[in-house]
């Protein structure tokens, strides 16, 4: 009865059989002799806004597949009568009978379940979960769950909520910038709508870049990459924003205490066109104004804000076209006028604009595609200006990237067992490491300009393969391509995934993934400066490469829906780059004195290891929702120019690291929620010993001879050889949901950040005991923290 | 630059920071280690080699250099140094030089007229200090030809003449080279000569990154002030160019960075080279050779 296709059945050993099937559980689908295809989109009840990850199954047959990043789905199943089951977190459950004779076009509205209060009981394996995807080494935020987690300052942040994932850690205290399985941040690609995300910071780290808002989906692979994915050698964050209410016109204003955020969106034409335009600003500038002395000229500042628009329309069922767009940006300004008539003037400002247009064809029920034109930019500039009587003097400087890239994907459907992807995409950047107008009365005027040009280009095919309805494979191919002037970089990345299911619902899963990564950060601060600067590789920086493996286990519960993931992984890291020792805003200070430098100079390369382990319990429905994340890590690196050669731990090697969330939804009017954070502490480099200063003569009389009141100096021969105490704190937030006439609601948000108020280290010092000139100097170590107990406030209205 | 790390530190603040000291037991715990270091070259005439005992960073008072403190500092800084060690300079061909301890110069020393030191040769250093044997090793590196150097005025107002100077030497082909660079203006006042460091920052340590046997070249400023606007000044002008060894050249810009990074928390802090073998060892011996060049200029 379990005949195998006879394609199949006579290319097939025997023994080779019994070895990949198990013949008590297999059904292949394909023994029917008729199949069909059921395809369509899956959309939110309401708003018409596309729904992707929905798990679309056939529990009969245990086939099923999930729409993809526009909605879409395709299933081909044998002809006769099934249930399939269409489900997705947060919404309710919706089943239908087909009597499957023909091709069928299915296209469903999901009803969100109220507030996600429901306990959606599935009482047997009716959903695709953790234990059916090939996949590993991903995890899936709801974008409710962003705005139900305490956050700084009322500040919604996904980049903060993605930290609290296990393998997916913050650095100190406060900043956004993340560490991948050992990792750096510059390895992490971001990407919002296909466009590439450079600076992911506001505030010098302490906001992300993202306005929860209008973000639909948040997925972080940290491992197993997919073969469409390349560029970056440690993660992979993928955000798509929402695509605009399709129905009705609606909103939501907040109101927090250092920012207000709008968002907007609707039809324009109805069922056919929607937008959806989202605003936020800071405002602790215009509240500083009045106790400013702005009448003289004075007037000194910061804000950062960040814009969201995009339009979707749909010209056809089989063609959309979706028109997306980002703009953010910080500014720090200072006007200050002086009694002697002096006048100075300093601007700093950072941000991101992308612009994404988006062309989904289907050409039939079984082949899908996109292509997507993208612009991306990031810029940082700087300007002094100082003026007094007739002189003047004036200092600009900028930095920056463009991207420019084409990119094309196909998903292809061909039957049950396999689900195609292949694509290829080219993008060119320009690079402008340093651009810079100096002005004075008595040089010459320097205006010079720094620019890289470079292509880079990659062609991938993927297939998720289900050998058996126990085994399945997802082998993957990318072939990326790097070229600058006369150099050109060609390297083939293979990925492997396989899953295999020891039951219904465990699953032992192990990949393999190769990754390339072309364009560098240059960061000395680690703490997400925007004076970090991109940098393309050149004949000189080769590209970084990594490997890595991993293997686990994914576990769901069914009768409970909790799911649980293990997860061990080891990743080499080979030509990464640091700044060589004491290199770093020097090269700042020889850009302002206008002084040739080549960045490629204070470049060191070197090799790095990272593994560890992860677990993750996670519980994604009923009023009580959240996860328990553990990370056990080490992350190693080793540069010949770095630490004598040696050895070292990284600096955010950190050997254990905990999260805890959870949100309570007890009734429609109230959201309790709260985070604990546990990490071991950082390495910092400190000097630890002292020596006799100068005891023997050297002729060359440099200026390195500081004035030294004891006779004595400073040093240590160990790069991070100090470990900074364990950070831990609680976050505590409660939201009071008030329903309104006509959908309307008004939430009232508290939190506390830090509620203990625990000092977690953001930086060590070490620093002179006694201020007093006639004691000794005896030097102690300082910690500085940041973030105690911070209360926030905001109101939100949705209508 | 400042402004950066001002606005940083205005933001942390705002960020209701707050400082405070902690214990440090693995930064105050360190292993007793002893400092050795010697600099050797073919134009020294006194070998040295310094030996001393290191103390940690962290909780160890030493008193200020001040009047009332001199004898107390110095009397600290006796307590570390090292008196009854043997120490042991040797070449290729087995001369041998045992240098004696001074403790004038709180150093061991040897005259260079009892030990040939000669460019491109390999010396041995032998310390024997608390029951430990310590050694090290060097290689003299080649002499820099010449030195050629243009001065130029540059700005001027009724107190001060700035002068731009330039400095260029070849680099010396086939190896990889790091150098120092110095110089000073010794400039005739009427109460004395008085004189004028050059600054050359951190271009003052070069290494041959931009090719080998290129022109390497620098530039610094340094100002004249004239005591009377219409005389003019004799200057002498010393140049220097040191070819040294990897680690003195480490050891030197770790110090000078260690300095001028100091306070700016976003800057690791440099590593001092060690190539001092043996049990808790640190420090450098390493070979240099110096090409000086005296000018006169007028300075107007």
């Amino acid at each position: 009865m379990n005949r195998l296709p006879c394609g199949i059945e006579k290319g097939i050993h025997k023994n080779l059989r019994t070895l990949l099937f198990s013949e008590d559980n297999y059904l292949p689908p394909d023994q029917a002799e008729k199949k069909h295809t059921i395809s369509g989109y899956i959309t939110e009840s309401g708003s018409g806004e596309n729904l992707l990850g929905v798990s679309v199954y056939v529990p009969e047959l245990k086939l099923g597949t999930t729409t993809n990043d526009y909605g879409f789905f395709s299933l081909t199943l044998p002809e006769g009568n099934h249930e399939v089951v269409i489900s997705y977190i947060g919404y309710g459950n919706e089943k239908r009978q087909l009597n499957l004779l023909e091709d069928k076009i299915l296209s469903i509205a999901l009803k969100p379940s109220a507030q996600n209060l429901e306990e959606v009981i599935v009482t047997a394996d009716e959903r695709i979960k953790e234990s059916k995807v090939t996949q590993m080494s991903k995890v899936q935020i709801n974008p409710a769950d962003i705005q139900d987690i305490p956050a700084l300052l009322g500040e919604k942040d996904v980049m903060k909520t993605l930290q609290l994932m296990p393998g997916i850690q913050g650095g100190s205290e406060g900043s956004s910038g993340f560490f991948v399985r050992g990792g750096t941040p510059d390895q992490n690609l971001i990407i919002l709508d296909d466009a590439v995300v450079y600076n992911s910071n506001h505030l010098f780290g302490f906001f992300s870049v993202f306005n929860g808002d209008a973000i639909k989906s948040v997925e972080a692979f940290k491992g197993g990459f997919p073969a469409r994915f390349g560029g970056r050698l440690s993660s992979v964050i993928k955000l798509d924003m929402k695509d605009g209410n399709k129905e009705k016109l609606s909103g939501k204003v907040n109101i927090g205490l250092i920012s207000s955020s709008a968002l907007l969106e609707g039809p324009i034409n109805k069922g056919k066109t929607s937008f959806i335009a989202s605003g936020r600003r800071t405002y602790a500038d215009i509240m500083a104004r009045p106790f400013i002395d702005s009448d003289k000229g004075n007037k000194t500042g910061y804000y950062f804000t960040d814009f969201n628009f995009k339009i979707h329309h749909i010209f056809s069922p089989k063609d959309k076209l979706y028109w997306s767009n980002y703009f953010g940006q910080d500014k720090f300004y200072d006007n200050s006028v002086y009694i002697d008539g002096k006048t100075d003037k300093s601007r700093l400002q950072w941000g991101n604009i992308t612009s994404t247009l988006r062309w989904n064809h289907q050409f039939n029920n079984k082949l899908f595609s996109n292509t997507s034109l993208i612009f991306s930019n990031y810029k940082f500039k700087i300007l002094f200006e100082e003026g007094f009587e007739d002189e003047k003097f004036q200092f600009k400087s900028s930095s920056g990237i463009n991207d420019y890239t084409l990119k094309t994907d196909f998903d292809y459907y061909p039957n049950s067992k396999h689900t195609i992807r292949f694509g290829a995409n080219a993008t060119r950047h320009n690079f402008t490491p340093q651009r810079l107008l100096l002005k004075d009365e008595f040089n010459p005027d320097i205006n010079k300009e720094q620019e890289l040009n470079s292509f880079e280009g990659a062609v991938y095919a993927e297939d998720d393969w289900k050998l058996t309805d126990k085994l399945s494979l997802s082998p993957g191919l990318r072939l990326s391509y790097f070229n600058y002037k006369d150099k050109h970089y060609v390297n083939p990345e293979p990925r492997l995934a396989l899953s295999y299911n020891m039951k219904s619902d465990l699953a032992f899963k192990a990949s393999y993934s190769r990754m390339n990564q072309y364009i560098h950060l240059l960061s000395s601060s680690g703490i997400g400066l925007p004076t970090d600067l991109w940098v393309s590789s050149t004949d000189n920086i080769k590209p970084q490469t990594s490997q890595q493996f991993a293997v686990g286990i994914a576990k769901d519960f069914f009768d409970k829906d909790y799911s649980v993931t293990l997860e061990g992984y080891y990743k080499t890291l080979d030509d990464v780059i640091a700044y060589k020792e004491g290199a770093s805003f020097l090269a700042i200070d020889n850009l302002e004195s206008g002084k040739n430098i080549n960045w490629e100079n204070n470049i060191t390369s070197g090799q790095g290891w990272a593994y560890g382990a992860e677990i993750l319990f996670r519980k994604q429905t009923g009023p009580f929702t959240g996860w328990l994340g553990y990370t056990l890590a080490w992350s190693e690196r080793q540069f010949d120019e770095l630490n004598l050669g040696k050895k070292f731990y990284d600096r955010y090697d950190r050997r254990h690291d905990i999260s805890l969330v959870g949100i309570y939804k007890p009734n429609e009017k109230i959201t309790l929620s709260g985070t604990w954070v546990f990490s071991t502490g950082n390495n910092y480099t400190l000097p630890n010993q002292q020596h006799v200063a100068n005891p023997v003569d050297f002729p060359i009389a440099n200026n390195e001879i500081f004035y030294n009141e004891t006779g004595m100096e400073n040093f240590t021969t160990k790069r991070n050889n100090f470990r900074g105490e364990t950070s831990h704190r609680l976050d505590l937030g409660v939201q009071f949901h008030k329903k309104k006439k006509k959908d309307r609601e008004r939430i009232w948000g508290f939190s506390l950040y830090n509620s203990y108020a625990r000092k977690n280290p953001f930086i060590y010092t070490v620093e002179d005991k006694h201020d007093d000139l006639n004691s000794p100097v005896e030097k102690e170590l300082i910690r500085t923290s940041v973030l105690m107990l911070i209360p926030s406030i905001n109101y939100t209205f949705k209508f | 630059m400042s402004k950066y790390i001002q606005i940083t530190l205005l933001l942390t603040i705002i960020c209701s920071a707050c400082q405070e000291p902690v214990d440090a037991d693995e930064l105050i715990n360190v292993e007793d280690s002893t400092y050795i270091i010697g600099y050797i070259s073919p134009t020294d005439t006194v070998l040295t080699i310094h030996v001393s005992t290191v103390v940690p960073a962290v909780g160890t008072p030493i008193p200020r250099y001040n009047y009332s403190y001199e004898t107390e500092t110095g009397a600290t800084i006796e307590k570390f140094i090292i008196k009854d060690a043997t120490v042991i300079i040797s070449d290729e061909e087995n001369n041998v030089i045992q240098l004696s301890y001074n403790p004038e110069r709180r150093n061991y020393q040897g005259l260079a007229s009892e030990f040939d030191i000669i460019e491109g040769a390999t010396y041995f250093l032998r310390v024997s200090a608390n029951n430990k044997e310590y050694t090290a090793s060097c290689i003299i590196p080649k002499k820099i030809e010449t030195i050629t150097e243009k001065i130029i005025a540059g700005e001027k107002d009724e107190y001060y003449q700035n002068y731009n100077l330039d400095v260029a030497f070849q680099d010396i082909s086939g190896t990889r080279n790091f150098y120092l660079i110095s110089g000073l203006a010794e400039i005739e006042y009427e109460d004395g000569p008085y004189i004028i460091p050059m600054d050359f920052g951190l271009n003052g340590y070069l290494t041959d990154v931009i090719g080998d046997g290129a022109v390497v070249s620098i530039n610094s400023t340094f100002s004249y002030f004239p005591q009377d606007s219409e005389a003019s000044s004799n200057a002498k002008i010393t140049l220097q160019v040191a070819n040294v060894e990897e680690a003195l050249y480490l050891n030197r810009r770790a110090t000078y960075l260690n300095n001028y990074n100091d306070g700016n928390p976003f800057v690791e802090y440099s590593i001092a080279p060690n190539n001092i073998e043996g049990e808790n060892g640190v420090g450098v011996f390493a070979g240099y050779q110096l090409t000086e060049k005296v000018i006169e200029y007028e300075l107007k």
